[in-house]
């Protein structure tokens, strides 16, 4: 990451993947979460990427069609005959 | 699903109970079924992939030992699956450039995102932007951040590195970020 002030922040590039998954206690993270506190783009990059993360969690934009999941019993009673009663 | 019921439906399944596999599988099928998607970005070859799939893991119960949950089990026959027909299909080697650039002006996103959810047009965004990942980062975004899998749980399924994994769903995240900006940033008089 860089910023327009010529401050470059790119090697803490590396703890944002901790970072968003919430692992804050290593150096490094400790060194992005304080840059963040003075660097607006860093900021605005991080919280629209937990935006992202939460969109497509509560979204979870497929959905098994009805149809599909019918097909599969039917599909799994046609190929899995019941164990023959003895 | 109580993991007892799991391995009380695994044990009855064994002994010879077809209903009970349905009920044992019911509930992962709309997750195999997201994952397939997501892999063949298909809807037919993700339904044949989802059949497949569960028939496998049918066939080869009796291995599966608990060294995994279940659900890790089943998602890696199902990528396999996937992956097996894709590889027939001649997919083209994809990936990102390795180095993500940081965008030069990056804007807060702003708006009421509660208004989206559940609209068609939201879920249409979403889906354009996973399309615009390669199937690998997909994947792994997908398992990671809409089935809430931890990293080490999909290594094994994608049968990646820990590190691996990670970089990929960062790249796939800061990739989706990227394409998702232009509809939720703030608004300027870009008129100028
Ligand atoms: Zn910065």
């Amino acid at each position: 990451m860089h910023h327009d002030s010529g401050h470059d922040c790119s090697h803490l590039k590396e703890a944002l993947a901790d970072y968003l998954d919430g692992d804050l206690d290593t150096e490094l993270c400790r060194e992005l979460r304080e840059h963040l506190k003075d660097c607006h783009p860093c900021r605005v990059v991080v919280d629209s990427t937990r935006q992202t993360i939460r969109f497509y969690a509560e979204e979870r934009p497929v959905r098994l069609p009805p149809e599909v999941m019918r097909r599969l019993q039917e599909t799994l009673k046609a190929r899995i005959p019941p164990a023959r009663e003895t | 699903m109580l993991k007892t019921d799991q391995d009380s439906l695994i044990q009855a399944t064994l002994a010879g109970d077809p209903q009970a596999f349905q009920a044992l599988i019911e509930p992962h099928a709309p997750g195999v079924y997201g994952l397939a998607l997501q892999i063949t970005r298909s809807p037919v070859e993700a339904e044949e992939v989802l059949q497949d799939a569960m028939l496998t893991a049918y066939a080869k119960l009796n291995t599966f030992r608990g060294a995994s949950s279940f659900k890790t089990w089943l998602y890696r026959i199902a990528t396999n699956a996937a992956l097996m027909r894709l590889r027939k299909a001649k997919r083209a080697p994809e990936s990102l450039p390795e180095n993500w650039e940081k965008p030069a002006d990056p804007r807060p996103w702003t708006g009421d995102p509660e208004a989206w959810f559940a609209r068609e047009e939201f879920r249409q965004i979403l889906n354009e932007a996973l399309d615009s990942l390669p199937e690998i980062y997909r994947t792994t975004f997908w398992l990671r951040d809409v089935e809430g899998l931890g990293n080490q749980e999909v290594a094994e399924i994608m049968g990646l590195s820990l590190p691996a994994v990670k970089s990929r769903i960062l790249r796939a995240r800061l990739h989706l970020r990227d394409q998702l900006a232009p509809y939720f940033e703030e608004r300027l008089r870009d008129a100028s």
